[in-house]
């Protein structure tokens, strides 16, 4: 009996051991988790099969917002999805008795972007139903999130086009002889049928810079503009440089954003008498990776004798530079859809 | 796994000298192997309205899917250890394949299937480094079985076996590459032995060439103390982490700890068993997701505590136990499945004219006969995310024991052992819901499992092999109020086997799977939020949900076994699949029908 009643304090001492252990029962102040969704019940319906999108031609996301309109007969989570050809989309999904709170400001789910002249299909269905119902959009301005440095695209609507146009830096990347696995500056456009091509995030085109560090001195090539980029905010920490970069997985690909400002105000930007900020990173990713930069974050180049003050609004030049970490390698930069953006980073999906 | 073409001269003059050297040591008695051999062919006639399209609302022939395969491998193999004193041995597993129609070196490859050191430091602390097996309790580090299959019949239990095999689904623990070692130390009063383990394994396999995933790891351990027989405590840990600067940037920092206690307390004797046991602990998990700069923390608990009995004249037990698993209690390495519900099988990929743009419709999805014989559509890494799973094969428990949000009862008995004449089991859940997934009212699960292996030969003292069995699970799944749920799905298991001629079998099996009802999934987000509902099985016509008045598969095989020892035989069976689910009206019918032959010899020496 010893034997049984020490087996049985000992049962008990484990039992409050177990207790202990798990008293802290974490509690939902709320009834439920995940979001809250009510699917259709048999002999559901959408009041007079109705579904519509106003506008639904030629928007312009500049201007307007895309609103929705269809009635169900009871309160359901419904999936309004919008898609267009090129890969673009964005899904709202919510519990409600009809669209009244969709509202579309042209924005998207994921890497890819809805574009000036996109056909949209927008298409409506519903958990535990199998109605469904469709209405196509086309879009004639994109919806703008800041100012847009440049898309590689033709000129369209919404899309700024510096008129001085690009200029490449002329060095390993920008050989004579026309050999495009070993050397390229220049924009690049997206074909299916092409392999070597990658659909950006923003329309078919970007840019790609790419070239071997011959000479060793970690520098390869790169390419940009002068021109004023109009910034409206004096404020370096609520405005940031944004850029889609795209990792091949080599590693020693680096980049290098630079902006140039007019510090003295006579127009266009000296060379190493104004100020040049920088910033350089690594391409350690695989893939489309939005790159996201403080104006506040931008470094001064040491050799330039510029006033040294951030200064966004005499912001003047800008160039994208290829690098190599370790120096002596054949390295690319591919980016795309280049924007700055106010108060936030572009948004990233 | 290191995978070297089989033409390669630097590779093949190392094979040379590996095996020059290990027959050189086996003739000083310090190598010895052993190993496993296999030829493995099927050949598979697929037909049904899944090989139809829909044109116009007419059904056409879809002569993109293939309609007929034959295909398979030979495997051999060689398991080389050696072992220069009794305190280190190394060992290496060397496969060479040769796949079906690989003539001359073409289609053949070699590779290194398993590299392990063990051995022993100071007679006391026996160690484990490079691929090895680790297991902890059901609610830390547990591989659990895939669905309910504890009396399948041997035909089928031939091929589940091999589909193990391949995979390192060794009983119910991880293939792991890492470090592990234990000791135990006894004393002569008071305690009967302290247990102390530790390890550290990768979570998965990782491409050398990754640069934006860090190393992500498992360490842990466990210390337990045996009073006696009648009494014994452990704790157990488990952290699963990203480690920081194993690449440039950490993109992802992903942090999940994990720490139980466990006990067995009670009293037996010669007669009789009366024991308490239980575990409880503690979940802590964070992920950070540079890429959008967010940091998502959760913490979660459980208990799970029990009471059985056991007559031992009669061999019968009975046990009871009531658990509660917080909806946050995050354990990936006993919560991650080791088959993707949602994978592609290697057997008639595609129907229905084929993938779709978005590569989901025109795939045949894994069913009862892939689930025991495809190798690809197991997992072997550690998840870090909840798996999606399909609620027809398990709703009650898709993640082990230790699934999230569940609370309740668990009872059962078995009786009898497979030496004697019966051996049989029922296991009965009662549970539900913690919370409510997306609504305000819980789903109540009621699941019943059992089943029987019945030796006949036993009963009528004949010398060979007779034997029957028959197992079913019934699980019924039900949520009132607004969002009304009720599914209820039946698995039934059947098979024979005669021994007819000395070691000559006579081998046969059913096994069927139905459900019908309705039941809505919650998708989870990288951060293991749910997100997103989906009508995950509905008797609505609806994309990716199966109609439930069309789901039912069935699966019958029959064929012959040779046992030439223990473990070495070949098996020749014929396998006839019906799959009577459905997809989507709109893109036609999609049952189908699967005819195969399966040729199998197996040798392990």
């Amino acid at each position: 009996m010893n034997r049984f009643r020490k087996n049985v304090l000992l049962g008990f001492s484990a039992i409050a051991v177990i207790f202990s252990v798990s008293c802290k029962r974490d509690k939902h102040p709320e009834n439920l988790i995940g979001p809250e969704y009510k699917n259709a019940d048999p002999g559901f319906y959408v009041v007079n099969n109705s579904f519509t999108a106003a506008p639904s031609d030629l928007i312009d996301f500049t201007k307007t917002q895309v609103g929705f309109n269809a009635q169900f007969s009871q309160e359901v989570t419904y999936f309004l999805t919008l898609r267009s050809e090129k890969g673009a989309s964005v899904t709202f999904t919510d519990k409600a008795a009809d669209l009244s709170k969709v509202k579309w400001d042209g924005g998207h789910n994921g890497l890819y972007f809805f574009n000036a002249n996109d056909k949209v299909f927008a298409e409506l269905s519903f958990l535990g139903s199998n109605v469904k119902l469709q209405d196509t959009l086309t879009v004639k301005t994109p919806k703008s999130y800041g100012r847009l440095v440049e898309d590689f695209e033709a000129a369209t609507p919404g899309h700024l086009k510096f008129p001085a146009g690009w200029y490449t830096f002329g060095k390993e990347a920008s050989a004579k002889a026309v050999d495009e696995d070993k050397y390229y500056n220049g924009v690049v456009a997206f074909a299916a049928n092409n392999p070597k091509t990658i659909q950006p995030p923003s329309g078919i085109k970007y840019f790609k810079v790419m070239g071997t560090d011959a000479n060793v001195d970690f520098f390869i090539d790169g390419a940009g503009f002068i021109s004023r980029l109009n910034l409206v905010t004096a404020n370096t920490d609520s405005i940031y440089f944004n850029m889609f970069v795209y990792g091949t997985g080599n590693v020693s690909d680096k980049g290098s954003i630079k902006i140039g400002e007019d510090d003295n105000g006579k127009g266009g930007v000296q060379d190493l008498v104004e100020d040049e900020l920088f910033y350089d990173f690594k391409i350690n990713w695989t893939g489309w990776k939005l790159v996201s930069v403080k104006y506040s974050d931008f470094s001064f180049t040491a050799a330039n004798t510029g006033n040294r003050i951030r200064e966004p609004k005499k912001a003047g030049k800008m160039g994208f530079a290829l690098l190599s970490d370790p120096s002596g390698a054949k390295t690319s930069l591919i980016f795309d859809y280049p924007i700055f953006t106010y108060g936030k980073p572009l948004p990233q999906n | 796994m290191i995978t070297y073409n089989i033409m390669s001269k630097k590779f093949l003059l190392g094979l040379v000298i590996f095996i020059a050297v290990c027959l050189q040591n086996a003739n000083a008695q310090t190598v010895y192997f052993n190993g496993l051999g296999r030829a493995l062919v099927t050949t598979d006639q697929m037909k049904g309205n899944a090989l139809t399209v829909n044109q116009g609302g007419v059904p056409k022939p879809d002569t993109l899917s293939g309609r007929r395969a034959t295909g398979g491998y030979t495997i051999f193999d060689l398991g080389v250890n050696a072992q220069p004193n009794e305190n280190l041995r190394a060992s290496a597993i060397l496969r060479i394949r040769n796949d079906f129609g690989g003539f001359y070196g073409n289609g053949s490859s070699v590779f290194f299937r398993q590299l392990r050191i063990d051995g022993v430091i100071a007679k006391i602390v026996k160690y484990e480094i490079g691929d090895i097996d680790l297991g902890l309790t059901p609610y830390t580090l547990y591989n659990f079985d895939e669905s309910y299959h504890d009396y399948e019949a041997d035909v089928f239990a031939i091929r589940r076996s091999i589909v193990n095999y391949e995979n390192f689904n060794f009983g119910n623990k991880w293939r792991l590459q890492g470090a592990h070692a234990n000791a135990n130390f006894r004393f002569t009063k008071g305690i009967e032995k302290i247990g102390v383990r530790v390890f550290a394994a990768r979570a998965g396999k990782k491409d050398v060439l990754d640069l934006v995933n860090p190393d992500r790891v498992n360490w842990g351990g466990r210390v337990d103390l045996v009073q006696s027989r009648f009494f014994h405590i452990g704790a157990n840990y488990i952290q699963m982490l990203d480690l920081a600067g194993t690449v440039p940037v950490n993109s992802f920092e992903f942090d999940n700890k994990v720490g139980t206690v466990d006990f067995k307390v009670g009293y037996d004797n010669d007669q009789i068993g009366a024991f308490v046991y239980g575990e409880a602990g503690f979940s802590k998990y964070s992920f950070f997701k540079a890429l959008n700069d967010t940091t998502v923390k959760k913490d979660g608990n459980f208990y799970d505590i029990g009471v059985s009995g056991e007559y031992k004249p009669l061999k019968i037990k009975v046990f009871a136990s009531y658990r509660n698993v917080s909806d946050n209690f995050n354990s990936p390495g006993a919560q991650t499945r080791r088959i993707f519900d949602y994978g592609v099988p290697d057997l008639f990929p595609s129907i229905k004219g084929g993938p779709d743009a978005n590569g989901v419709q025109g795939i045949r999805q894994v069913g009862l006969l892939d689930r025991i014989s495809d190798e690809s559509v197991r997992n072997l890494n550690i998840m870090p995310v909840l798996m999606a799973y399909r609620p027809e094969y398990n709703n009650i428990t898709p993640y082990g024991t230790a699934t999230p949000n569940r609370k309740g009862i668990s009872f059962g008995a078995s009786v009898g052992e497979m030496e004697k004449v019966v051996k049989g089991d029922v296991k009965v859940d009662l549970l539900s819901e913690v919370v409510g997934e997306g609504s305000t009212d819980t789903r109540k699960f009621t699941g019943v499992r059992g089943g029987l292996f019945f030796n006949i030969n036993k009963l009528i003292n004949w010398e060979r092999a007779l034997g029957i069995n028959f197992g079913y699970r019934y699980e019924h799944t039900k949520r009132d109020g607004g969002n009304q749920i009720d599914l209820k799905s039946s698995l039934l298991d059947a098979g024979i086997n005669v021994e007819v001629v000395k070691s000559f079998d006579l081998i046969a099996g059913y096994k069927m799977l139905s459900a019908k009802g309705n039941e809505y999934i919650l998708v989870r987000n990288e951060f293991n939020t749910l997100v997103t509902p989906v009508q995950a099985y509905s008797d609505v016509d609806q994309p990716n949900t199966i109609l439930s008045q069309g789901f039912n598969q069935g699966l019958l095989a029959a064929g012959i076994r040779y046992r030439f020892t223990k473990n070495t035989y070949f098996t020749g069976q014929a396998v006839f699949y019906n799959n009577k689910s459905k997809l989507q009206t709109s893109l036609g019918d999609f049952d189908y029908k699967i005819n195969q032959i399966f040729l199998n010899y197996t040798m392990v020496f």
